[in-house]
Order: structure tokens, then C-alpha cells, then sequence
């Protein structure tokens, strides 16, 4: 039992997700803390001491728990005054403030030394702007311009790249159609491989002679058949199919 | 000490001077104050800052890195001060689309105004503008077409606005 007991303990301290607002409710239970009158000084206490028992045991503590930890130290900081001492310390002697009550602190000092102590002031981090110049303006103008103009001779230089067939369209049709029925004829065949009536297999001639075919397809002067995708057209004339 | 222009009611908050009216009053006689001298108290659309005088800023710019518009911006001020006035759609095909985030910025900070204009919008530069370069608009024009040529950077005669009145040579 004692062992199931000791077990309990250990994984009631496996922390959580965000189960640092349960251990300082643990901590104010457990000291029977003021919920509305915290005493800081055993709040700290607690929560630091469940941290090093975690530490003990080898266990991971989130980081979001020393930033608590943190915080409450900086509070009880806050809250114990910075005292003179009657006497000074004898070597080796350590006073444990979170050992005495609150009228053994007073007693020790003689005054409140807040007034004569530089606060600890956070150095802000500032970082100089300034307003930007013309001559500023001027070197951002450059830029932006000397890149439209690279992208302007880009582009420029991409159309050129592209021959436009300037002939008439009609005409390739026509021509095209003629084409057909001559290698129908002459092959005394009903169809015809779109691969025959292309010149010469390259990109610029099968799109010169694609166009025409797609155009003689929706005059409904020939029909294209094709299987499947990237495999062979086969054209036929529309009379024929009639 | 901020780095940030502060606004009235942040300034009545620091100062503890509650009358918004008399706390813009002492504002105005520091600025008169100010006005010979090599650092200005500016009112913007911000707030109220310290600013060094504009003929000052070119020899003390080296002081400090940070610029109070960042870089994307810049270019886009630029580019809007160069071309005024100038479609969004005209500024966006050149500088592309992250620019769209940039001109929000501009005009939320009072520096360039946008009108509906068909599907686009009219970009102009406004007195916030003038009022940052302590310029007319068209004189900071003039200077930038003038500061370009100085660089070797004539820009293309397509490039120069038609509104823009000024002897290249």
C-alpha cells in the first residue's frame, strides 16, 4: 500500500498540459493558502519545490513552468522589501526569509531602503527609424525600373521566339481538307492516321496542321477519332461516314 | 522616447494633461519652436514625432539603418510618386502581386490615396506625402527624374510623365 501510495505521488507530479494552474491550486490547498489573501512567499515556495522534485526524478518540465516560476520569484522579490541590516552577517550565515514571519523580516531591518536604491529598469529596445530620404527614394526607383525593364525585354524577347502564321486560315483549311481526300483517294482507304498527314513530326508542324483539322472537324467536313488520350487520330471524311 | 509617432491621447496619458486642446496648443508653439532648428516636431497620420530637417537628413541618413517605410514599400512609393496618377493594376503588373499589401500599408498611412477607378483604383500621392518630404509632389517628381539622370539612369522618354514639365537638359 505505502508503495502504491509513493507511486501515486510520483505520477501526480508528471506534468500535464497546462497543469501549472493545478499546481499552484494544489499548493494554496495544501498550505491553506488565502485564495483571496495569497501569501507569495509559500505560493513560490510550493510551486519551486514541485519543480525540483521534478528535477529529482529526471523528469521534463515545460518550459512555460520556469516561466512561472520565474514570474512568482519576481513577485516575491517584489513583495519582501530590500532592508538594511542592523548587523551584518556573520560568515557563513544564511538567513532563510521563507523561514521567518513577516515581523521577524521587519525586525531585522531598520528601514525601507526604496528610495535609495537605483529600480532595476528594463533597457528599452529602441530602434532608430528615421524618415527616408529622396536620395532613398531615387535608389528604390532604380530598381523598381532597371526590373520592369528586364521584364519588359523578356517578354519582348519570348514573342519573338513565337513565329505567328500570318497566312490566312481559310486557306490552311482548305488545303488541308484537299490534302485528305487526295491520300484517301490514292490509298483507296476510308481513314487515314492523323500521323500521315503531318509533314514532318515536329511541335510547330503538328500544331500547323492540328488547327486546320480541329476547324474541318467542326465544319463537319471529316470526323476524328481517337481511342485514347496521346494515341492516334484517325480522320475520316463525313461523306464517306454517310 | 518612442519610436513610433504617439498620438494625443498617448501623449495625454504620459503627460497627464488631460484637455486634448491645450495638449495640441503646447504641441504646435514646441513645433513653431522647433522650426529653425535641425530637428522638427512633426504631426502626421500617426501621431506626433521628432524628425530630423529634411536638408539635414541626406548627411545623418548613414546614422541609422532603419527606415520608417520598409524596403517593398519604398519601391512601391516610389514607383506611385514616379507615374502619378497611376492605376493599381498598373503598379501590380510591375512590381507584382505582393505590391497589393504594400499599397494598403501607403494609404493606411496616409501617404498615397486610392479612388475606384473601373475595376482598379487611381493611385495619387496625397499632402501626407508632401508633407514627409517637406516637398510638393511635383518638385520631389522633378528631383527623382533629376537625381536618375545624375546616376546615368535617364529614364526612357516613354517613361517620363506626360504631366511632368521639366527640361532634361
Amino acid at each position: 500500500m505505502e508503495n502504491n501510495g509513493h507511486e501515486k505521488e510520483i505520477l501526480d507530479l508528471i506534468p500535464g498540459e497546462n497543469s501549472w494552474e493545478q499546481i499552484l491550486y494544489q499548493v494554496v490547498a495544501m498550505n491553506n493558502l488565502d485564495p483571496w489573501n495569497l501569501d507569495l512567499n509559500v505560493l513560490s515556495k510550493g510551486f519551486a519545490d514541485h519543480i525540483m522534485s521534478l528535477e529529482e526524478l529526471d523528469f521534463r518540465i515545460p518550459a512555460k513552468w520556469i516561466i512561472i516560476a520565474a514570474v512568482l520569484l519576481r513577485m516575491k522579490s517584489d513583495y519582501i522589501k530590500i532592508m538594511k541590516m542592523d548587523r551584518e552577517p556573520e560568515e557563513g550565515e544564511f538567513i532563510d526569509f521563507d523561514e521567518l514571519e513577516e515581523t521577524e523580516i521587519e525586525d531585522l531591518g531598520t528601514g525601507i531602503l526604496e528610495e535609495d536604491i537605483d529600480p532595476i529598469e528594463v533597457t528599452a529596445r529602441r530602434k532608430p527609424i528615421r524618415a527616408i530620404t529622396i536620395t532613398e527614394l531615387v535608389s528604390s526607383l532604380k530598381r523598381v525600373l532597371s526590373s520592369e525593364r528586364r521584364r519588359v525585354l523578356k517578354v519582348r524577347k519570348a514573342r519573338g521566339k513565337i513565329k505567328i502564321k500570318t497566312d490566312d486560315i481559310a486557306v490552311r483549311i482548305e488545303n488541308l481538307y484537299n490534302r485528305i481526300s487526295s491520300m484517301l483517294t490514292k490509298m483507296n482507304e476510308k481513314k487515314l492516321p492523323f500521323s500521315s498527314v503531318v509533314d514532318r513530326w515536329e511541335k510547330e508542324k503538328v500544331i500547323d496542321t492540328f488547327v486546320p483539322l480541329i476547324h474541318l472537324d467542326n465544319d463537319r467536313k471529316i470526323e476524328c477519332r481517337q481511342k485514347d488520350m496521346f494515341d492516334e487520330i484517325f480522320i475520316k471524311k463525313r461523306e464517306d461516314i454517310s | 522616447m518612442s519610436s513610433e509617432p504617439m498620438s494625443l491621447d498617448e501623449l495625454s496619458k504620459v503627460t497627464g494633461v488631460n484637455s486634448l486642446g491645450y495638449l495640441r496648443g503646447m504641441l504646435l508653439e514646441l513645433k513653431d519652436d522647433y522650426a529653425e532648428r535641425g530637428i522638427r516636431l512633426l504631426e502626421s497620420a500617426q501621431g506626433w514625432s521628432f524628425q530630423v530637417h529634411r536638408d539635414h537628413l541626406d548627411k545623418v541618413a548613414n546614422l541609422t539603418p532603419h527606415a520608417d517605410i520598409p524596403e517593398g514599400q519604398k519601391r512601391t512609393l516610389a514607383l506611385i510618386a514616379y507615374k502619378e496618377p497611376v492605376t493599381q493594376s498598373e503598379v501590380i503588373k510591375i512590381q507584382g502581386n505582393k505590391t497589393y499589401a504594400y499599397i494598403r500599408s501607403l494609404i493606411t498611412r496616409g501617404l498615397v490615396r486610392g479612388e475606384k477607378h473601373g475595376r482598379t483604383k487611381m493611385l495619387s500621392l496625397t499632402q501626407e506625402f508632401e508633407r514627409y518630404f517637406g516637398e510638393e509632389k511635383e518638385r520631389v517628381r522633378e528631383q527623382l527624374i533629376e537625381k536618375l539622370i545624375k546616376k546615368g539612369d535617364a529614364p526612357p522618354q516613354e517613361d517620363v510623365p506626360e504631366n511632368l514639365n521639366m527640361n532634361q537638359e
